[in-house]
């Protein structure tokens, strides 16, 4: 089988714009979960959540004019591509093939332009008739809406986006199957490299739900905490307490390559991406299985395509040595989670160091998958494990270790990173050491 | 108001919002005939390509003949193996002419003698389940060796999507082309059974 190696990674956080800047922070166990001041949240019930800040896009793009006015979504998805292109090389890189050079995205919608769309209710609102006059809507619309606010609304424009800053002409996919997103979109550009449809795949996410109707959304579903005290206590997986997850937003991007192509222009492997597995819940939509099957199908069938038998140890040590938890903070997931890695690692469950870092960061959505497989990759490089902060009260009914509040030095080889959304996805990928 | 869409006709005047999508059931040829069934068509050849222009709203005529001839590469054919081209046909100006100069990149002069299936002009525009709806019909197409009547323009320049009623023809391989807002291209190839 075709190896396919990470040459470039690239995060644009709520926890900061840069690799360093973002690992340093994890491994402080810092928080970036504050107050909302990007709209006037002080009446919601949730008043807080993983904001990006300090982020200016045009300094990660060559000629910001060819970009027009890219949506939030699109803006991370340049900063955090920028990133990831300078790291793999090919920015100096005359000789790639643009037209073998493609791009798979798991990225969410832009912004809706709901600020244009109030405005022209209010205008043709006839009072009289106590509803929108249909004719005063149409012309007050046609002569007031964005046609570049319409366009960037649709969920493929950061991809558009990314592949006119770098010339990118080959296989080109958005897949929008909600917190699940942009690990599916890294799998599956894993499967073309496979393929040979192309040499290099840009892969990862973006998402800003981080608006007022994103958060009174999944306030209605019950899914947002609503701590009532310090925010960056809100988030906290695998907690007795925990109340929902937070809302963050951001990118994670990666460049992925055949391993051929990479030696051949003298690029270094940062790690192998060895198996992705994908499963439906076919179960409630908002819900998971409440025994665990759809994750736990999905961790299988990666550890399957990676020939790795989870039950077994060499030397006494699992052969997955970190999981990134998709960990949301709410009650069902964290407890679903921890069953469904159970299941498929028996014994050795809970030998197998367990985090989410959206205790950190926040819940990213579209863009979680791929901004948690970041981290996979820095503890592989760095010997450290990202800690799950705020788990100070623990589930007595989840027992496995899940790095509680502080960083730790480790041996990382192997690991397994998990994503399930809305709708019953569930995607899992497995990465290891890059070994010649 | 069935020629409001007039897809490749000179004085076309843009396309029509429409809804809908289409849902196939894809399966590997061993599972389905373990379980007796009844395959449609073959698909014997995916390309996928992005466009590389100044404004995502542009089409692309070489991403266009990029991705189809990729997925002649796949289906291991060439041009000639094509029997009916099932391109979008938005009928917007723009758009039809990318499509119509990708297209004869790749089949030259025999373009205008290739038909076509053009489905907006029935169903509207569905944006993204118009690929889906696209190739559902280029099925239905393969397994009755019938294009179905056309609506749309009395004369099209370069390519063969005159308004035109229904015709039996053989069928063996149908291309499928979707390029989109934003620059993604996608076509796909379609073999009868047995061929």
């Amino acid at each position: 089988m075709t190896r396919v190696v990470i040459t470039g990674m690239g995060w644009i956080t709520p926890l900061g714009n840069n690799l360093e800047t973002v690992w340093k922070r994890i491994c402080n166990s810092e928080s970036a979960i504050a107050t909302i001041d990007r709209f006037d949240a002080s009446s919601f019930p949730t008043k807080f959540a993983g904001q990006v800040r300090d982020f200016d896009w045009k300094k990660f793009v060559n000629d910001a004019s060819v970009h027009h006015e890219p949506a939030m979504n699109s803006q991370f998805a340049l900063g955090a591509a920028r990133q990831a292109w300078e790291q793999s090389g090919l920015g100096g890189y005359d000789a790639l093939n643009l037209e073998r050079a493609g791009i798979y995205l798991g990225a969410g919608e832009g912004v809706l332009d709901f600020s244009a769309h109030s405005m022209i209710d209010t205008h043709s609102w006839d009072v009289e008739d106590g509803k929108v006059d249909a004719v005063a809507w149409a012309k007050f619309a046609s002569e007031s809406l964005d046609e570049w606010g319409e366009v960037e609304q649709e969920p493929n424009m950061p991809l558009w986006h990314v592949a006119k800053e770098y010339g990118l002409q080959g296989p080109a996919f958005n897949c929008l199957t909600a917190c699940a997103a942009s690990t599916q979109a890294i799998g599956e550009a894993v499967s073309v490299l496979r393929a040979g449809d192309a040499d290099v795949m840009l892969s990862g996410g973006t998402h800003t739900m981080l608006h007022a109707l994103g958060i009174t959304g999944f306030n209605r579903l019950t899914a947002l905490s609503t701590f009532d005290g310090d925010p960056r206590k809100a988030s906290k997986p695998f907690s007795k307490d925990r109340g929902g997850f937070v809302m963050g937003e951001g990118s994670g991007m990666l460049v992925l390559e055949t391993l051929e192509h990479a030696l051949a222009r003298g690029a270094t492997p940062l790690a192998e991406i060895v198996g992705f597995g994908s499963s439906a819940d076919a179960y409630r939509i908002t819900d998971l299985h409440p025994e665990g099957r759809g994750p736990a199908a999905a961790i299988r069938n990666a550890l399957a395509q990676a020939n790795i038998d989870p039950t077994t140890t060499i030397e006494g040590k699992p052969l997955v040595q970190y999981i990134s938890a998709h960990g949301t903070s709410t009650q069902e997931n964290d407890s679903i989670e921890t069953k469904a890695i159970k299941l498929v690692f028996g014994d050795n469950a809970p030998n197998v160091p367990v985090s989410s870092i959206k205790s950190m960061m926040g819940h990213l959505i579209a863009a979680a998958g791929s901004v948690e497989l970041i981290t996979c990759v820095m503890s592989i490089q760095t010997g450290m494990l990202a800690p799950t902060i705020n788990l100070d009260n623990p589930d007595p009914e989840l027992d496995l270790d899940y790095v509680p509040n502080v960083a730790r030095k480790a041996q990382v080889d192997c690991c397994l990173s998990n994503s399930f959304g809305f709708g019953g996805q569930n995607n899992t990928l497995v990465v290891k050491r890059y070994k010649a | 108001m069935s020629e409001l869409v007039t897809p490749f006709a000179s004085d076309s005047s843009g396309t029509v919002i429409g809804e809908g999508g289409g849902i196939l059931i894809v399966e590997s040829k061993s599972s389905c005939d373990a379980r007796n069934g009844m395959p449609w068509c073959t698909i014997d050849g995916i390309g996928c390509r992005q466009s590389f222009t100044d404004s995502p709203l542009e089409a692309d005529p070489h991403a266009i003949t990029s991705a189809v001839r990729r997925a002649l590469v796949e289906a291991n054919c060439d041009a000639s193996a094509i029997d009916v081209i099932v391109p979008l046909g938005a009928g917007i100006p723009q758009l039809d002419d990318a499509e119509r100069e990708g297209l004869a990149e790749v089949f030259g002069d025999n373009l205008p003698s290739i038909p076509t299936i053009t489905t907006i002009p029935y169903t509207g525009n569905c944006m993204a389940g118009n690929g889906a709806i696209a190739i559902c019909v280029a099925a239905k197409s393969i397994i009755e060796q019938k294009i179905p009547a056309r609506l749309g323009g009395i004369k099209t320049e370069g390519i063969r999507a005159e308004k035109c009623a229904a015709t039996e023809m053989p069928i063996n391989k149908v291309l499928v082309l979707s390029p989109s807002e934003g620059g993604q291209c996608v076509a796909i190839i379609l073999g009868r059974m047995g061929t």
